[in-house]
């Protein structure tokens, strides 16, 4: 029951029960004194009327209007063109000084000030989270000024593995020609590169122990002023126990360094590698089935042992497979028809293919070691590492996946999921001819890699983070256990409650007020995340409400003209009291007695 | 106009008190307020509080008293006299403009007005108002005054140094401080003067510290980190002590008694070394010239640098190596240099007179260069390379350009085997005196000599003496290797075991000790160029390549257990098949001679030896000889057992991998600690065990001194999160990444895993 409906309710009541009574009471009495016709007509009606009008002066009809254009400032407002007079002008808490906008919380009471606004006209940076959801349906327009000079792009991976090379990538803008510099937590410099035409940069840092650290990205312009410093924070996760199978049908040099960087990276390593003749050098045997199989997290295979499988223990690898154990076939001579067949039982298809059997691997790493800092900017790094061999073979799977590309895109292996394990094909020969040229740490990343990808699962799936967490912004965290609490770098704990209507993604939303590494915490298993300080990158902050802004321009339907707005309520109190006063002067006149 | 100038002065008496009412009403307020800002605020915001407070309440004053204007008096008038008629405003009236009747009435009032008693317009003092705002000023002043004071940094600054009137000081404070620093004079730094506590000083500085202290404690020290510990004299009132500093150090002023000092900051005195003096010889311009036709002089050229100074006098080192072969003699001398030029930078020149030396065709002119800078009290000096000036032999013209890998045969041994024939000699001449058995002993004695030498030269031929070749073989018998972990000598210490007789009889070491001493006497002889790289390495120690724990990837151990360090087999390649056969003879001979020694018959023996003598001495004229190299040599194939198809004796083996060693852990171990979130962790263990290892290794850190700080103030002050945060910084460089290790993959959910089962059981196989 809309009040609308209430109030007309009433009034028709209100007519309804004094008609009745007058018309009761007129004929109650004598019948000479009875008015006539025309006079009862002439009340009833100007009564009812009286009503109607009476209602309409309380909710006038909606009326059609020309769109209100209502003008936001917002951050950096003051960088883009001025208003226009006559506009409505509100300035949103992040806009700086703003002579003759009207101050607004928030986006949604500045709305709901100026019901008529149809369409909104967004100066400086854009809207903030907290604003994004008012604009629902109302046609948007931005415009932004020009990037503030220095990062307005930065991505780096905020977990990583212990001992492995994490790449910071980023853009700059407003600074032509200049150097990005990536620092360690000493404040030693660890990489520079050049910024290219576009302003782009991408440096490499490693990880040298577990534990929260901090890299930092350093901008000069060609000058050698600094331009910018931001963070860069990152979690190195110490390495999981894995149990790796080697089988081998002879001896290489490939064996030997894999096998020495799996025993130097921590992993738990049982070689079996075939001499002929039943001989065998490693370590002990071991049955070949399924109890066995489970044990291990990754087997490693060369063809020679592939063939020389018997068909239990292939039925005994394959079922260990769909049960979620990793295989790496590698391919480095002649298969036989059967090994083939196995293969392609596994749904891998091998077609013999002309291609060039050298290939050269990508080999980003840092370009210079920190105790030369004077030499090696921008060392070609490309030219520095060796050519590989592989198998002149092609890899068919309808639904693989490439494990490993070479540097012009060429696929070298190929993986697919078998039930909750992984199968994967592996054509290049001889990867420790990296370790050779001086390569190791890209040897290491290689099969570290490939390890990853392929091995049996660890652990529950961890939560996620929807976008970045930000101080002061609302974060959700998703895939999250019952229970869980966020733990704050200064020790508070803050529970989550699982969001309802997310369903089974099991969001939560997080308010984070400190910055600096959370944990979220369910039962003993901690996740950290980084929260960003809410002054940290505001390039970057800029940029993104930039985009996000655009965004909501750009899927919000521009309705063009109208809107609908309360009538003015004088003209029907008018006519109300037109309609009053003659009804007055009715009662009192002597027409129609 | 008596009635209008009547109503001026009533009206100005109304404007008058009003203003009166204003003023006393607001002075309080504005007293109470310029009190809290001169309570509170700097004597700026006082005055200024003062001046808007009296511009307000003057504004106020005169606004109010503005309002009193005609028309109120015309109101007031028209409404306290009744006589006035209402019509007062007439009074007011331009009389040109008026009819009679209002001239009339005007007239009427004035009598009015001049007959009554003056009326009084003034407001009521507002009493209520009045002391209302009194009250609040007063309430006002008494709060801003017994207002607790707030902690004023000019008062804290101004009232410090007034000690006298501070009953009890809490804390030491450095009021003044000065260091003077007196770098050694040779150094030509000029003396300075600063007045902070750190400093940066060439070695060997000394420096004065003067520092003045409030108040006064009993006694007070320098006390460095590393334990040094300088106590300061006092002199009035300032406290002094002087020092001279060779080695870096971390430093804070401790005084005695229970008072501390504050701030308690750690200062830092680094130490610039003095470094070498460097030489960069500009002519020669090679290491090796040769002489040029008709050459008499050699132009030398070279130029010096140092940090602070080199010194005038250089030496020029000459060496003339005269003769070939064996009679090579060597002449040193030293001549004086004399530089020219800045003493940071000298140049020396000298030219060399050959005629002077003495030089004729087959000799070399070694020169060195040496200067030393001008350190006081122990001078560093430093030498160049060699540069050599060669006169060429006619036919040495092939050797250019493998100088460096050659050098003239003068085995110590040919003294060795001529000793041997004297000695056999004089035991011949002996003979009718002595016993049967001695005479045998002692040949048998010479014998055993004759037999070492030639051992000695069999090694120069590459050849394990007894003539059949026992190379070292792969490991070839699996079943042995098996057996090896028991036994002391196993497969591999066999065969990377050159042992050169392979008879196996039980005094094989004492043999080779023997021979090493006799290598050893032979090298005391006064023949420089020996080969003494082949004398000595020879002494390998074998027991390693023997042990049965030599792991994978020890590379040590690789060469030792395949390969053949003993490097004179490549020695004996780069002798010329001439010399070589020659050498060969030689062995026959010696061989000979030994036979009939150790049988006791030295008579017989005799024309062998000689005979060895003679082709010796042929080698020894014939040619060079080079230095051997270290290089891989292949084991070869048991060619006994090769494509015989036998398996007996092979098995499958062990080879079981060891991690590599990782860094020390003291580093990593205190990173991880440091990075606990909770403030209650305990971290001191692993701090204190850091700094042990730090003072070990002290020379692999970059900035010790640093992390010496760090780790001081974080052990002063354990709370202290950005002192955590830079330690912590500072252990990055020192930790060791491992390589990397793989990523954990996680689990699908609930959901993925319902697909992935799911997926498979849709594609049947």
């Amino acid at each position: 029951m809309t009040p609308e409906r209430i109030v007309a309710a009433l009034l028709a009541l209100a007519v309804l029960v004094a008609s009745v009574r007058w018309l009761l009471a007129m004929t109650r009495g004598a019948t000479a004194t009875r008015p006539r016709a025309r006079r009862v007509v002439a009340l009833l009606s100007l009564q009812a009327a009286c009503a109607v009008l009476l209602y309409f002066t309380l909710l006038p009809p909606a009326r059609l209007v020309d769109a209100g254009t209502m003008v936001v400032l917002t951050a950096r407002a003051d960088r883009v063109a001025t208003t226009r007079r006559g506009e409505h002008v509100v300035a949103l808490p992040e806009a700086g000084a703003a002579p003759g906008a009207t101050r607004m919380p928030d986006l949604a009471t500045a709305l709901r000030r100026h019901p008529g606004t149809t369409r909104l006209r967004i100066l400086g940076d854009g809207l903030t989270a907290r604003d994004r959801d008012a604009v629902r349906g109302l046609a948007l327009e931005l415009t932004p000024p020009a990037l503030p000079r220095g990062i307005v792009e930065l991505w780096s991976p905020d977990r990583m593995q212990v001992g492995a090379v994490a790449g910071v990538r980023g853009r700059v803008v407003g600074v032509a020609t200049g150097s990005a510099e990536l620092l360690d937590p000493a404040g030693r410099r660890v990489d520079r590169r050049r910024l290219d035409k576009d302003g782009r940069f991408a440096l490499f840092g490693e990880a040298r122990s577990a534990g929260p650290f901090a890299l930092r990205v350093r901008i000069r312009d060609s000058g050698g002023a600094v331009v910018e410093q931001a963070s860069v924070p990152i979690h190195a996760d110490a390495a999981v126990e894995r149990r790796v199978l080697v089988l081998a049908g002879a001896p290489s040099p490939e064996l030997k360094y894999l096998r020495r960087w799996a025993t130097d990276a921590g992993l738990s390593l049982h070689t079996q590698i075939a001499l002929g003749g039943g001989l065998r050098v490693g370590d002990p045997p071991i049955a070949f089935d399924p109890t066995t199989l489970k044990q291990f997290d990754l087997v490693v295979i060369d063809e020679r042992a592939w063939q020389s499988l018997g068909a239990a223990q292939f039925d005994a690898l394959r079922a260990a497979v769909r049960d979620g154990l990793g295989v790496l076939v590698r391919i480095t001579g002649p298969l036989s028809a059967q090994g083939r067949a196995r293969l392609r039982a596994l749904g891998l298809t091998l077609a013999s293919a002309r291609v060039a059997d050298n290939v050269r691997l990508d080999a980003p790493r840092p370009g210079i070691a920190p105790s030369d800092e004077r030499s090696g900017e921008d060392t070609d790094d490309a030219a520095a590492i060796p050519g590989l061999t592989r198998r002149a073979l092609r890899i068919d799977a309808i639904d693989g996946s490439p494990l490993l590309r070479d540097a012009s895109g060429e696929t070298l292996a190929i993986w697919r999921a078998e039930g909750r394990g992984r199968i994967a094909a592996w054509l290049l020969a001889d990867s420790f001819r990296l370790v050779l040229a001086g390569h190791g740490e890209r040897h290491a990343r290689l099969w570290s890699d490939a390890a990853a990808t392929l091995a049996r699962t660890r652990g529950a799936p961890e939560p996620v983070l929807e976008g970045d967490a930000l101080q002061g912004q609302r974060t959700v965290v998703c895939r999250i256990a019952a229970g869980s609490t966020v733990e704050a770098p200064d020790g508070a704990r803050t529970p989550l409650l699982v969001d309802p209507g997310r369903g089974r993604a099991a969001c939560a939303g997080f308010w984070p007020t400190v910055a600096g590494w959370h944990r979220v915490r369910s039962g003993d298993v901690a996740w950290p995340f980084h929260v960003a300080a809410r002054d940290a990158l505001p390039g970057v902050r800029a940029r993104q409400s930039h985009e996000a802004t655009a965004a909501l321009a750009s899927t919000s339907i521009a309705t063009p003209g109208t809107a609908t707005t309360p009538g003015p309520r004088w003209p029907w109190f008018l006519a109300w009291l037109a309609a009053s006063a003659l009804l007055w002067w009715l009662e009192r006149a002597r027409y129609g007695r | 106009m008596s009635a209008a100038l009547a109503l001026q002065q009533w009206l100005d008496a109304a404007r008058r008190r009003r203003i009166a009412i204003v003023l006393v009403a607001g002075l309080p307020l504005l007293l109470a307020a310029t009190v809290a800002a001169w309570r509170f605020g700097t004597p700026a915001v006082t005055v200024a509080t003062g001046i808007v407070g009296v511009l307000f309440v003057i504004a106020l004053a005169w606004r109010r008293a503005r309002a009193l204007d005609r028309r109120w008096l015309v109101r007031t008038l028209d409404a306290i006299r009744v006589d006035m008629d209402d019509s007062s405003d007439l009074l007011f009236a331009d009389a040109g403009a008026l009819n009679p009747l209002e001239r009339l009435q005007i007239a009427r009032l004035q009598q009015r007005l001049a007959d009554a008693p003056a009326p009084d317009l003034r407001a009521p003092w507002p009493v209520r108002t009045l002391v209302a705002c009194a009250l609040i000023a007063s309430g006002s002043l008494a709060l801003v005054m017994l207002w607790p004071a707030p902690p004023h940094p000019a008062a804290m600054a101004s009232k410090t140094p007034g000690t006298a009137t501070q009953p009890a000081a809490r804390e030491i404070r450095l009021t003044q401080q000065r260091l003077d620093i007196a770098p050694p004079a040779y150094t030509r730094v000029p003396k300075r003067t600063i007045e902070t506590l750190d400093a940066r000083v060439p070695e060997g500085t000394r420096l004065r510290w003067t520092l003045r202290l409030q108040p006064a404690p009993a006694a007070a020290a320098l006390v460095f980190l590393d334990g040094r510990r300088l106590e300061l004299r006092r002199d009035d009132e300032d406290w002094s002590v002087e020092a001279a500093f060779d080695k870096a150090g971390l430093y804070r002023i401790v005084p005695a008694g229970a008072l501390p000092l504050l701030p308690d900051k750690l200062h830092r005195i680094d130490v610039i070394r003095d470094r070498p003096p460097q030489i960069r010889v500009t002519a020669p311009d090679r290491n090796l010239t040769l002489r040029g036709t008709g050459q008499r002089q050699w132009a030398l050229a070279f130029e010096a640098s140092d940090d602070y100074g080199v010194a005038m006098i250089a030496q020029l080192r000459i060496t003339t190596a005269q003769g070939t072969g064996e009679n090579v003699t060597f002449r040193e001398q030293s001549r004086p240099l004399t530089g020219s030029g800045a003493a940071t930078r000298r140049r020396y020149a000298h030219r060399l007179d050959l005629d002077a030396l003495g030089l004729a065709e087959g000799d070399d002119v070694v020169v060195q260069f040496e200067v030393r800078d001008n350190r006081a009290g122990k001078p560093q000096s430093v030498r160049s390379a060699s540069y050599i000036l060669r006169w060429p032999l006619p036919q040495a013209d092939t050797d250019t350009g493998l100088e460096g890998l050659m050098k003239k045969t003068l085995p110590a041994y040919f003294r060795s085997q001529r000793q041997i024939i004297i000695d056999a000699e004089a035991l011949l001449k002996e003979k009718p005196k002595l016993a049967q058995d001695t005479f045998v002993e002692r040949s048998d004695g010479i014998g055993v000599d004759q037999r070492l030498l030639r051992l000695r030269y069999g090694q120069f031929l590459g050849e394990e003496s007894e003539g059949a070749p026992q190379r070292p073989l792969m490991p070839t018998n699996d079943a042995e290797d098996v057996a090896a972990a028991s036994t002391e000598k196993n497969t591999s210490a066999q065969a990377a075991d050159h042992d050169h007789d392979h008879d196996g009889d039980g005094d094989r070491h004492a043999d080779d000790d023997a021979a090493h001493a006799a290598a050893g006497d032979a090298d005391a002889a006064p023949s420089p160029p020996l080969p003494e790289g082949h004398a000595h390495d020879d002494g390998h120690d074998h027991g390693a390549a023997a042990s049965p724990s030599a792991g994978f990837g020890q590379a040590q151990d690789v060469l030792a257990e395949y390969g053949h360090t003993h490097d004179l087999s490549e020695a004996a390649t780069l002798l010329d098949p001439e010399t070589r056969t020659t050498l060969r003879a030689a062995l026959d001979q010696m061989w000979q001679s030994e036979l009939n020694l150790r049988q006791g018959k030295p008579d017989t023996a005799l024309p062998f030896a000689y005979k060895a003598l003679d082709f010796i001495k042929q080698v020894q004229q014939a040619s060079r000889i080079y230095l051997a190299r270290v290089g891989y040599e292949q084991a070869p194939v048991d060619e006994t057992r090769r494509l015989t198809g036998k398996r007996d004796g092979l098995a499958s083996r062990r080879d079981a991998l060891a991690a590599a060693q990782a860094g020390d852990t003291e580093p990593a171990t205190l990173w991880r600690a440091l990075e606990a979130r909770d403030r209650s962790a305990d971290w001191k263990p692993e701090l204190d065990a850091f700094a042990d290892w730090l003072g070990r290794n002290e020379s692999r850190v970059q900035d010790p001194l640093a992390l010496f700080a760090a780790i001081d103030a974080l052990q002063r002050a354990p709370d202290c999160d950005d002192c955590r945060r830079r330690l912590r910084g500072l252990l990055w460089p020192l930790l060791s990444p491992p390589p990397t290790a793989p990523a954990p993959r996680r689990a699908a959910d609930r959901d993925g895993q319902a697909y992935l089962d799911a997926l498979r059981e849709a594609t049947p196989r």
